[in-house]
């Protein structure tokens, strides 16, 4: 969507594969950004490239990176230091927002699980508050700002329909309140299932049993799916002073996503997508 | 002793094994596969430790109980007339830590000093690295304790189930390059001593680190890695133990996965990683597989034979599901027993109409694991 606005856009991801590239019909595209569509690019982040890119991109210190780093004593040292995978992740998106030449208009992070991620959040601060000076901490208050600013960074929840996932879900969004500077621009509930029959409504399964069971599996799914969005939406109302401007929005459930994905389902998709709000 | 059983691979793996590890991406039921196979296990009569690593908080919301870091007993209802017992806890980052870094250190004095450092404040907190550490350490404890017949791990998503399993590892350079002997105790030395001039190899080579970092917050780190010594120690024994136990024949590694291409490629890469590191896998589960019936209903729905009506919309995102559902999960079976091995048991569960959200949903769903058909055997074309 930000792409067909004229945006330039980078999806970021860090796993141990990539998922962004196949979607765009691409080979893995591991540390290496890669044009995937007009207006898009893919990474999937390592985080010992992450290193490397730190110290020779960032601070220029290429030649140190090469006698010092590369090291098999000192990439050991390196890897036992805490927090490092997280700051350089978080130091890599600050770098493609603010420090490249031609910096990106929005970058994405398909970001880790709900508990890693919280990880992720704390560790700017964490690392300030550890009673460390030197420049890597002038480094770390940038991207702690940078983290912390609303009008450049905000996070997503991404959840669905189960009672347990939007549980989660409301437990994260009170951590990362409580825990964290990040603002929360939105809950985005995947998968939600269309309406249930009206009462009295029926379909006729033409005298096949098992469409039958269909019927009444796919219609009980849209009444529990119903349910448990209401009652969350109705806690999420109670609390809304906690979380100021939040978009809540849907996504209807597409049964599968295509690889790669077409135009003509993603647009079918964001079509039927919708603000729900609390 | 527990119920009579059927011989199935997932009775055989709870009978058979001491430890069961649970790997796989996101979102695929994994925290409750690891609890349906304790209760399995504790219908065969045994005495089940649960564990999970992962910082959400899934296990203690499937089991319906509020769990902390120590291991609490869950409760059964009688009327189900299970023999054996669970015993569950989520690993807690901070307790566990400071419980390894008392359990490690010989000098109570470097305690107080450990638990006074403001990195150590923030690295047991607010910092995700050390958490696999304490996996180790705490799946250890489970395993050594005498009260448990059968420890099960329910490990976090994807990389960080990797990490998991690539932590020893990472001790292990540290340990075996002598890095805290080359480079840390040296020039903490130097530092303490007030020595500006370089003098070794190592000192060199923290010089260059230095250059980047600047001296006082490598003072910092290296006092505390100097304080932390024993602890790394600690950590490290545990971490060699506990790769002798999941190389163990009585541990078992399993994958749980669905019918999706992420989750594909994600599995794919799990079982890779497991065979690098010469770990067998001993079964691959794949939930939320489509029952049949919904796929012959989708077909007709396709066929236009019968309409939707009301559930219109529900019909096209089921048959857009059925239309790869097979495929993909003949593909993943495939691929994933390319690298593990053909005789890998791939086991096929279908999508459940109701939650597992309860004690009766959770025994429910151990009895449908317990008959689960073999990939490609059984009713799942």
């Amino acid at each position: 969507m930000a792409a067909a606005a004229g945006k330039r856009v980078c999806l970021v991801e860090s796993g141990v594969d990539d998922q962004l590239a196949p979607l765009f019909g691409l080979p893995p595209v591991g540390h290496h950004l890669t044009e995937a569509a007009p207006g898009i690019s893919v990474i999937n982040l390592n985080s010992q490239d992450n290193f490397r890119d730190f110290i020779v991109l960032h601070l220029g210190m290429g030649k140190v990176f090469e006698k010092i780093f590369t090291k098999s004593i000192v990439r050991s040292f390196v890897r036992m230091i805490p927090g490092i995978t997280e700051i350089t992740l978080l130091g890599r998106l600050y770098y493609y927002c603010e420090e490249v030449e031609d910096p990106f208009d929005l970058v994405i992070l398909d970001g880790w699980s709900s508990g890693h991620f919280l990880g992720l959040m704390k560790t700017p601060d964490a690392i300030l508050n550890s009673g460390m000076v030197g420049p890597v901490i002038k480094e770390t208050r940038k991207v702690r700002d940078f983290v912390a600013d609303q009008s450049k960074t905000g996070i997503i929840q991404v959840t669905n329909t189960e009672e347990l996932v939007l549980t989660e879900c409301e437990e994260f969004l009170e951590l990362y309140r409580k825990e964290t500077h990040v603002h929360q621009t939105a809950v985005l509930i995947n998968r939600l299932q269309p309406p249930p029959l009206d009462q009295g409504e029926s379909v006729d399964a033409g005298g096949s049993a098992a469409f039958a069971r269909a019927v009444e599996f796919l219609d009980q799914r849209s009444r529990g799916s119903e349910q448990n969005l209401k009652s969350f939406l109705e806690r999420m109302q109670a609390r809304k002073a906690q979380y100021p401007g939040i978009l809540v929005a849907g996504l209807n459930d597409m049964g599968a996503v295509p690889e790669p994905l077409t135009s003509d389902f993603v647009r079918e998709w964001m079509a039927e997508s919708r603000e729900i709000g609390i | 002793m527990g119920e009579q059983a059927t011989d199935n691979p997932p009775v055989r793996l709870v009978t058979d094994n001491r430890v069961i590890i649970i790997l796989g991406a996101g979102g695929v039921g994994k925290t409750t596969s690891a609890v349906t196979l304790a209760f399995l296990g504790a219908r065969m009569g045994k005495r089940v430790g649960l564990l999970s690593i992962d910082p959400a908080k899934r296990l203690a919301a499937a089991l319906g109980i509020g769990l902390g870091s120590r291991l609490s007993k869950v409760k059964i209802p009688a009327e189900f007339a299970v023999k054996g017992s669970i015993h569950a806890a989520m690993l807690d980052q901070k307790s566990v830590f400071d419980e390894m870094v008392r359990q490690f250190t010989a000098s109570s004095q470097v305690v107080d000093k450990i638990f006074k450092n403001s990195i150590y404040k923030e690295v047991s907190t607010n910092l995700g690295g050390p958490l696999e550490y304490m996996a180790l350490a705490k799946l250890q404890q489970m395993v050594d304790s005498p009260d448990f017949d059968l420890v099960i791990l329910d490990t976090p998503p994807d990389a960080h189930a990797i990490d998991f399993l690539e932590r020893p590892n990472i001790l292990a350079g540290f340990m075996d390059k002598g890095v805290m002997t080359w480079l840390i105790k040296p020039f903490h030395l130097a530092q303490k001593m007030g020595m500006s001039k370089i003098l070794t190899y190592g000192e060199r080579l923290m010089g260059g680190i230095a250059s980047v970092t600047g001296v006082s917050m490598l003072q910092k780190l290296s006092e505390f890695l100097v304080l932390m010594d024993d602890v790394i120690r600690g950590f490290h024994d545990a971490g060699k133990r506990i790769t002798t136990t999941l190389h163990a024949n009585d541990t078992a590694l399993m994958i749980v996965a669905a019918p999706q291409s992420s989750c594909m490629r994600s599995s794919l890469k799990i079982a890779t990683q497991l065979a690098h590191y010469n770990y067998p896998l001993d079964m691959l589960l794949i939930n939320r597989y489509l029952p049949s019936y919904l796929q012959e209903a989708a077909g007709l729905w396709q066929s236009k034979q019968v309409a939707g009506g009301g559930l219109e919309a529900g019909f096209s995102a089921l048959n857009r599901k059925a239309g790869i559902s097979h495929d993909l999960t003949r593909q993943l079976a495939e691929s994933v027993r390319s690298v593990a091995g053909q005789e890998v048991p791939v086991l096929v569960v279908e999508e459940q109409e109701q939650m597992v959200h309860s004690a009766a949903a959770v025994l429910e769903f151990s009895r449908i694991l317990e008959k689960a058909p073999e990939f490609p055997e059984g009713e799942t074309s």
